[in-house]
């Protein structure tokens, strides 16, 4: 058994290409768009794009080769729905929006609309965009 | 590998529990123990899940469990998988007797969450989610299904009067089970009507906040009790996948990944296939995610199942059984226990004690039980010894 575990270490031990880390932190995401005004996001050389925390790509499984990229804030309603009883830390806001919003770079972004508070305040495929807020969270409103 | 039964599963009725879920959970598995003919020394470990203990202000309740059951020195641990805890303690428990390294074992689920207010438990539940980049934006968990729900909507036109023939549908069901949470069946009327908890879920989309404790048993063949008038039922597969966590980084919002690669895998270790299955209790923490799960399982093709409920061809008496206990729905989802609970309808069913929901003479069933909001994702599937 312990033959085969030497015969296989090698190949799983392969230095990687590329960086190791990401260029960004989460702490530094959550600066980024809550003092500097800036969304930042990992890009993989496939293309995939993402504003979550990773360090190899979840779509093609590529080792290294992620890079910081950032985003305009700007996008359409992929999905929503309105958060009649919330969570605690938005308390003071509900009803509102919860939605997906497919930015124009091609990510996904998590985000909320406090204005939204009716099924036909939104819908799905109207353009909105980020507006830099004091609330908590990233604060959507529609163009 | 080595064959596994379970030979024993209790609950008790999911609600509001005036005990501790240490009490709950080890009355469960004495109940389950003995049930299985066998006493708390036949056991040699103990998998446990009690996702949200800390709401109790306890952690590591296992070896609480098991000084409980007068079996201090048996080891234990506790799985956490969000809502499907105690199906993934359920796989651990499955690959331990299969591989030979216990002959038996106990899995037991318990959660107690009522004494917190509805705030303090939506906040709570949040954190099954991504928390930094989804619950942070807004995102409560029912708001996370109710965002898949738009999209399934919008891709397919699913509507509400369909969704309601799925809380219809489990109400009825768990009307005539003695451990579910809600005992009285709903009209169509009743479920339009109520309140909106994230649109366009409604408060009877939604399950309950509920308190409650499962056990199950599992032996290997050779430690069963052929004196005690128990019909096991035998593990044919188990298995467990996962997902992108965050939704909105995945490319399709109307399924949940985890749920199809870990029922395929399930179908093809049981060597068998949605139609061989006589009836399945799939993860309905929303209406929506009973949709989802018929589809993603391959019970019925992509935007199908929602109209099938509707048919009524997911009833007791329909061609495709799905949650007859109740579901998480209507029988009450007590997170970490969830996964085992499924696995006592499938015995009491395999048994044939399930009373007004008994399905007629079932030799197959399957169990899916996902992980919030499909980031784990545990298949069972079980034949009638």
């Amino acid at each position: 058994m312990s033959a085969q575990v030497q015969q296989t270490r090698p190949a799983t031990h392969e230095p990687k290409k590329g960086p190791v880390a990401p260029a960004h932190s989460v702490g530094e995401f959550y600066k980024g768009y809550e003092e500097e005004g800036k969304l930042l996001g990992y890009e993989c050389p496939c293309g995939y794009k993402t504003l979550t925390y990773i360090l190899e790509c979840p779509r093609c499984g590529r080792q290294g080769g992620l890079k910081d990229t950032t985003f305009k804030g700007t996008g359409t309603v992929l999905a929503f729905s309105l958060q009649n009883v919330p969570a605690d830390e938005f308390v003071n806001d509900a009803p509102y929006a919860y939605a997906l919003v497919q930015l124009e770079e091609g990510s996904v972004v998590s985000g909320w609309l406090p204005n939204a508070k009716r099924p036909e305040d939104l819908k799905i495929g109207d353009k909105v965009h980020w507006a830099k807020s004091y609330k908590v969270g990233m604060v959507f409103e529609k163009d | 590998m080595e064959e596994v039964w379970v030979a024993g599963a209790a609950m008790n009725k999911f609600g509001k529990m005036s005990e501790t879920g240490r009490e709950a959970a080890a009355k469960v598995s004495l109940e389950a123990i003995q049930g299985a003919g066998l006493q708390p020394k036949d056991i040699e470990y103990t998998f446990v899940s009690n996702c949200f203990g800390v709401a109790e202000r306890q952690a590591h309740v296992g070896p609480l469990i098991n000084t409980a059951l007068g079996i201090p020195q048996v080891p234990s641990a506790t799985i956490e998988s969000a809502c499907s805890s105690s199906s993934a303690a359920l796989h651990e428990a499955y690959v331990h007797v299969a591989g030979g390294f216990l002959n038996a074992a106990l899995v037991v689920g318990v959660e107690k969450l009522s004494h917190m207010e509805t705030l303090a438990a939506t906040s709570y539940f949040a954190m099954g989610s991504d928390y930094a980049f989804e619950a942070r934006n807004g995102a409560t968990f029912p708001g996370l299904y109710a965002t898949l729900a738009s999209a399934h909507m919008h891709k397919y036109g699913t509507k509400s009067e369909q969704l309601g023939a799925v809380a219809v549908k489990n109400h009825q069901n768990a009307s005539g089970n003695p451990h579910a949470h809600f005992q009285k069946p709903i009209s169509m009327d009743t479920y339009m009507n109520s309140a909106p908890i994230a649109w366009p879920l409604k408060l009877y989309d939604c399950c309950p906040f509920s308190d409650g404790a499962a056990a199950v048993v599992v032996l290997n063949p050779a430690r069963f009790r052929h004196d005690v008038p128990i019909t096991p039922a035998v593990i044919r597969a188990s298995t467990r996948a996962g997902s992108i966590a965050a939704l909105q980084d995945r490319p399709d919002l109307t399924a949940l990944p985890a749920s199809h690669i870990a029922g395929e895998k399930a179908f093809k270790q049981a060597k068998v296939s949605p139609k061989d299955i006589d009836f399945s209790e799939v993860h309905d923490c929303f209406t929506i995610a009973e949709v989802l799960a018929m589809e993603d399982l391959g019970f019925y093709p992509k935007g199908k199942a929602a109209q099938a409920a509707a048919e009524g061809q997911t009833a007791v008496d329909g061609a495709t059984p799905i949650n007859v206990s109740g579901g998480l729905k209507a029988k009450g989802h007590p997170v970490s226990a969830t996964g085992a609970a499924q696995v006592v309808e499938v015995f009491e069913q395999f048994n044939g004690h399930a009373g007004k929901r008994q399905v007629k003479d079932p030799q197959w069933a399957l169990a899916h039980n996902v992980g919030a909001t499909g980031g784990s994702c545990s298949v069972h599937i079980f034949e009638r010894k």
